[in-house]
């Protein structure tokens, strides 16, 4: 799998590219804007890492090109400029991902791969957390072997949470994404709430109370609480 | 009684004002004064008017057959002169008179001096006598027999005698003062009265506060003064934004090496096998991390102090906190620290969403940091009649209450603390809350910790 990465930066460029072939990536890095738009005329690749700082000019212009010529290919933008308005610049202009500088290299390694399965059209069939598994194309549920039967609302509350295990996802998102609703629905997501957890099991759902929920791939483990 | 002298050595320009007119008119008044007074010294008005001499021609002529008469009338009237004149009896300091006739004294006021004669009739002279010197004039009758001598004493000293009997001259100047002061002192309270307003403003800003002054006088003299004061702030305000693009510029220039020294130990990382090896490159990434982290605070520090140049929007307090809380949720979970939040509706404010965002993020994160494991961290927002208050408890050490105003300083660390941090996590708390009009609170949780009380004014809400 050919990546494209654009980084003028020597150890960064070079750091990165080392990572990225040890995962068995095949990584083309160039420094220069002119470079990467010859690159890009040799051979098309299934990803593109961009650094927005470039010595020949400003890497938002490039991904200006890159949409309108390449419409699929994912691009991940490298930069050092952090602000809300900057990732929102730089998502508006058709990165599909931002990734700040310094960052930590199993983040870029897990976006990659996102990216690329993505592209690819590839979702994972089955989502596998501690025993309790979901198919996504025939929406059974099972737990430990056992079959779970969940109503709709139930099932994408937890199709939700599992396709994002691990993050935290609040309250008004979830109602949201469930019912659709932008009033105040806090009870009926409790009562499905309640429901779901009754039939698969304790101990999946985690609540941060006054937050969301969260499904935590590894069980955290409570100190003295 | 203490007061009241400390206010009057207190130096007021209303103050040196008055003095300074007081003084003046007076040094105006003594100028004007000594001017007449030398004035009438160089030729008296009784010797230089002719009527006096006129009378007592008259006198001598009709009086010439009645010889002790005519003594007698001359004696009263030499008498009258000195009385008008004011120098009292004493000859060496009053008006004397002189009458002859062919060239005989038939009179002389008791005293006057012997031996002066005029040598040019009707001029005022000098003339010396017994060693003193006499202004006198002389004047001669039609028939050129009878002459009439007036002597007035001259020099220096005599100055003050004139002084002491034209001492009414003083008087309107003391009688004027009164007058004149307090109206003066009322006007010039009246004129200061825009200056009083300029320095209110002045007096009442905070030491962040470097825009231009809003009160713009109309008067020409305050407006230079405005100017400069506002010229003034201006280049402050350019050096101080300088001094934080820069340190943004340099904060941003280390994040690529950052992350290339990050990446390079991570790859790194896969190739080492050895455990100590292993330990060492886990400690360059735990210096990198926390470098990396003192960059992102310092450009959210310089971010939060930067002068607010977006419009402030309504922004959903409660929402707001949820999402952030979410997205910490991981780091809470790593510490194994549980969070929690309170808070009933849906509390909204104004305010620049990303600048409140780092508010959250450092206070939570500081909470959690501090948590024992399996502690927990809660946060409380409270609608109350004036204000909203974001309250973050947690279960940790706490601050000394003699360290409390001190950890806000820049890259001041609590001594006490064993835990890492960049020291600049409640100075970007304290500039955000700053542009908010917020104040920041620390105080002792339920459980023995750190309690951070925001609070932000009710009429900022919406």
């Amino acid at each position: 799998m050919k990546i494209l990465l654009i980084e003028d930066d020597i150890d960064l460029g070079n750091g990165v590219r080392i990572a990225l072939t040890d995962q068995g990536l095949d990584v083309i890095w160039v420094r220069r804007k002119v470079d990467a738009l010859h690159q890009l005329d040799l051979c098309v690749p299934e990803l593109v890492l961009l650094d927005l700082g470039l010595p020949d000019g400003d890497g938002m212009s490039l991904m200006v090109r890159l949409r309108q010529q390449l419409k699929g290919i994912p691009v991940i933008i490298l930069t050092a400029r952090g602000t809300l308005q900057d990732r929102l610049t730089g998502l508006d202009a058709g990165a599909d991902d931002y990734l700040v500088k310094p960052f930590v290299l199993a983040e870029l390694l897990a976006r990659v791969r996102a990216l690329v399965r993505r592209s690819y059209g590839f979702q994972n069939e089955v989502i596998e957390i501690r025993g309790l598994s979901l198919h996504v194309p025939t929406r059974r549920v099972t737990v430990r072997e056992g079959h779970v039967d969940l109503t709709a609302s139930e099932y994408a509350l937890l199709e939700t949470l599992m396709l994002r295990s691990d993050r935290v996802l609040t309250r008004r998102f979830l109602e949201e994404r469930i019912f659709g609703a932008k009033e105040n629905m806090s009870n009926a997501l409790d009562v499905h709430m309640g429901n779901l957890r009754r039939k698969i099991g304790d101990g999946y759902v985690r609540t941060v109370r006054g937050v969301g929920f969260v499904i935590d791939t590894v069980p955290l483990q409570k100190g003295a609480g | 009684m203490r007061n009241f002298w400390r206010y009057l050595r207190v130096p007021t320009l209303v103050r040196r004002m008055m003095i300074a007119q007081m003084l003046l008119l007076t040094l105006l008044w003594c100028v004007f004064l000594t001017y007449i007074l030398w004035d009438n010294l160089r030729s008296p008005p009784m010797l230089s008017g002719n009527k006096t001499y006129e009378t007592i021609l008259t006198l001598v002529d009709r009086m010439a057959d009645r010889p002790h008469d005519l003594t007698a009338v001359l004696e009263t009237f030499s008498k009258a002169l000195r009385e008008g004149y004011g120098g009292g009896e004493d000859p060496k300091m009053s008006i004397s008179l002189i009458v002859r006739k062919n060239k005989e004294i038939i009179y002389s006021s008791a005293g006057a001096p012997s031996g002066v004669t005029n040598t040019d009739y009707g001029m005022i002279q000098r003339v010396q006598s017994n060693g003193r010197t006499w202004t006198s004039r002389t004047l001669k009758s039609g028939n050129a027999d009878t002459e009439v001598t007036l002597l007035t004493p001259a020099g220096g000293w005599n100055f003050f005698i004139y002084l002491n009997s034209r001492g009414y001259y003083i008087l309107p100047l003391l009688v004027c003062i009164p007058f004149l002061l307090f109206p003066a002192w009322l006007s010039i309270r009246i004129a200061m009265r825009p200056w009083n307003k300029v320095a209110n403003e002045v007096s009442l800003r905070t030491p962040d506060d470097l825009s231009p002054l809003k009160a713009v006088p109309k008067h020409k003299e305050l407006r230079q003064i405005v100017d400069a004061i506002n010229i003034f702030l201006a280049r402050v305000r350019e050096s101080t934004e300088r001094e934080r693009t820069f340190i943004a510029d340099a904060a941003h220039e280390l994040r690529t090496p950052l992350a290339a020294m990050r990446v390079n130990v991570e790859a790194l990382q896969s190739d080492v096998s050895n455990v100590r090896q292993q330990e060492l490159l886990a400690g360059i990434i735990r210096s990198n991390s926390r470098a990396a982290r003192l960059v992102n605070q310092l450009l959210l520090l310089m971010h939060s102090e930067a002068r607010i140049d977006t419009v402030m929007e309504p922004v959903a307090l409660t929402t707001l906190i949820q999402e952030r809380m979410a997205e910490l949720a991981p780091l809470a979970a790593e510490s194994r620290v549980e969070l929690e939040f309170y808070s009933h509706d849906e509390v909204w404010m104004t305010g620049v969403r990303e600048r409140l965002m780092s508010l959250i993020d450092n206070l939570i994160e500081n909470a959690v940091k501090y948590s024992p494991e399996g502690g927990r961290v809660e946060v409380e927002v409270r609608s109350l009649e004036k204000s909203i208050q974001l309250r973050i408890s947690d279960a940790g050490p706490g601050i000394l209450v003699e360290l409390r105003e001190r950890v806000f300083d820049r890259f001041f660390r609590d001594p006490n603390q064993i835990q890492s941090g960049s020291g600049l996590g409640l100075a970007i708390v304290k500039a955000v809350a700053q542009q908010h009009h917020s104040s920041v609170l620390l105080s002792t949780s339920a459980e023995g910790g750190l309690m951070v009380i925001v609070d932000i004014p009710n009429h900022h809400s919406v």
